[in-house]
């Protein structure tokens, strides 16, 4: 399959956060996804993750003060504007969104012409570095996807939250973010560049 | 309805992924290892495309629900680290390798099955020994 220009890529990447934020009012994410859905699975209930920390509830407790009895009452001029609790997106929702994305590589695909399924990646740079034994491939895939779930959950944002939306909106944690996660990516590229 | 539409979105997602070849671990390895420039060239094209994105949308459209500040906590640089080396061996963001698995590609269900390991690891780390808040982009 041949893949597009590297302009109309971008162009087409940068269409998919402004379509997620303008129609469905939201900022794009995945592993935020993946995070409501494990939190679903562990506690059984989706709204078990509390939303808010506690400094944001201390926050929101005093706006509600000051909403009622005045900014005597907590004997100080407004600060940060207390945060609002955005509604909670339902699971089939994530859940849609999720496999939706793979029906979407399945069509890709397809309307190329040809869809085959191998237990592979198709990547000859791939196979040349780790070889074809499949049980190296489920380690390292298995084992770097460990660190991604891992790393984009205590990152709070992975490729799309850090990477695409933040970086563009010049946030201080994505921009570290980004400088962090593509350093190590090179450094790990490089080195494996020696394995071959 | 909303269903529907966030389902097109992410087909849209998944589709873009693959023609645009980041669902290739051959160019993400060529954009870390700096020997493929064309996903380095598509990742530069959108934030800049976006910047603009942003900002116009923001003069247009003032009533939209602003977007959260995405600030620094400890997890951030701990985190992307960790995330970065990852994925240079895997191949795949969480996006990635759900669109690598509708590619056809099955070997990519190992690293969803990484993925969603790990963050159910990281959630059970986090309680126990850190406090700082974990926010995701979906709360803004």
């Amino acid at each position: 399959m041949e893949h597009w220009p590297w302009y109309v890529s971008g162009l087409a990447l940068a269409s998919i956060p402004l379509i997620h934020w303008v129609g469905l009012s939201r900022s794009l994410a995945v592993s935020g996804r993946v995070t409501a859905l494990v939190n679903r699975v562990r506690h059984g209930r989706a709204d078990a993750d509390p939303g808010m920390t506690g400094d944001e509830l201390a926050r929101a407790v005093r706006e509600a003060t000051i909403a009622a009895f005045g900014p005597a009452a907590v004997g100080l001029q407004s600060e940060a504007p207390a945060p609002t609790l955005a509604k909670r997106l339902s699971m089939l929702n994530h859940v849609v969104f999720l496999l939706a994305m793979a029906v979407g590589g399945f069509v890709s695909v397809w309307a190329a012409g040809g869809w085959s399924a191998q237990m592979t990646l198709r990547a000859p740079i791939f196979s040349e570095i780790f070889g074809g034994q499949a049980w190296v491939t489920a380690l390292v895939l298995g084992g770097g996807g460990i660190l991604v779930g891992f790393g984009t959950r205590m990152a709070a944002g992975c490729t799309t939250g850090h990477g695409l939306c933040g970086v563009s909106r010049f946030q201080k944690g994505s921009l570290v973010a980004t400088a962090m996660f593509f350093g190590a990516g090179t450094l790990v590229s490089v080195g494996l560049e020696f394995l071959r | 309805m909303r269903v529907v539409g966030t389902g097109l979105v992410g087909l849209a997602f998944g589709f873009v992924m693959s023609r645009v070849g980041f669902t290739s671990w051959d160019l993400v390895h060529g954009m870390f290892a700096f020997t493929e420039f064309h996903l380095l060239f598509t990742f530069m094209m959108a934030v800049t495309v976006l910047v603009g994105a942003w900002w116009g949308l923001g003069k247009a459209l003032p009533g939209r629900p602003p977007t959260a500040p995405r600030g620094m906590h400890p997890g951030v640089i701990v985190g992307s680290l960790l995330f970065g080396a990852g994925w240079a061996l895997s191949g795949g963001c969480p996006t990635i390798a759900l669109a690598q698995v509708g590619e056809g590609k099955l070997a990519a269900l190992y690293t969803v099955g990484g993925i969603v390991i790990g963050n159910w690891l990281y959630s059970i780390v986090h309680e126990r020994y850190f406090k700082w808040p974990t926010t995701t982009c979906l709360d803004e």
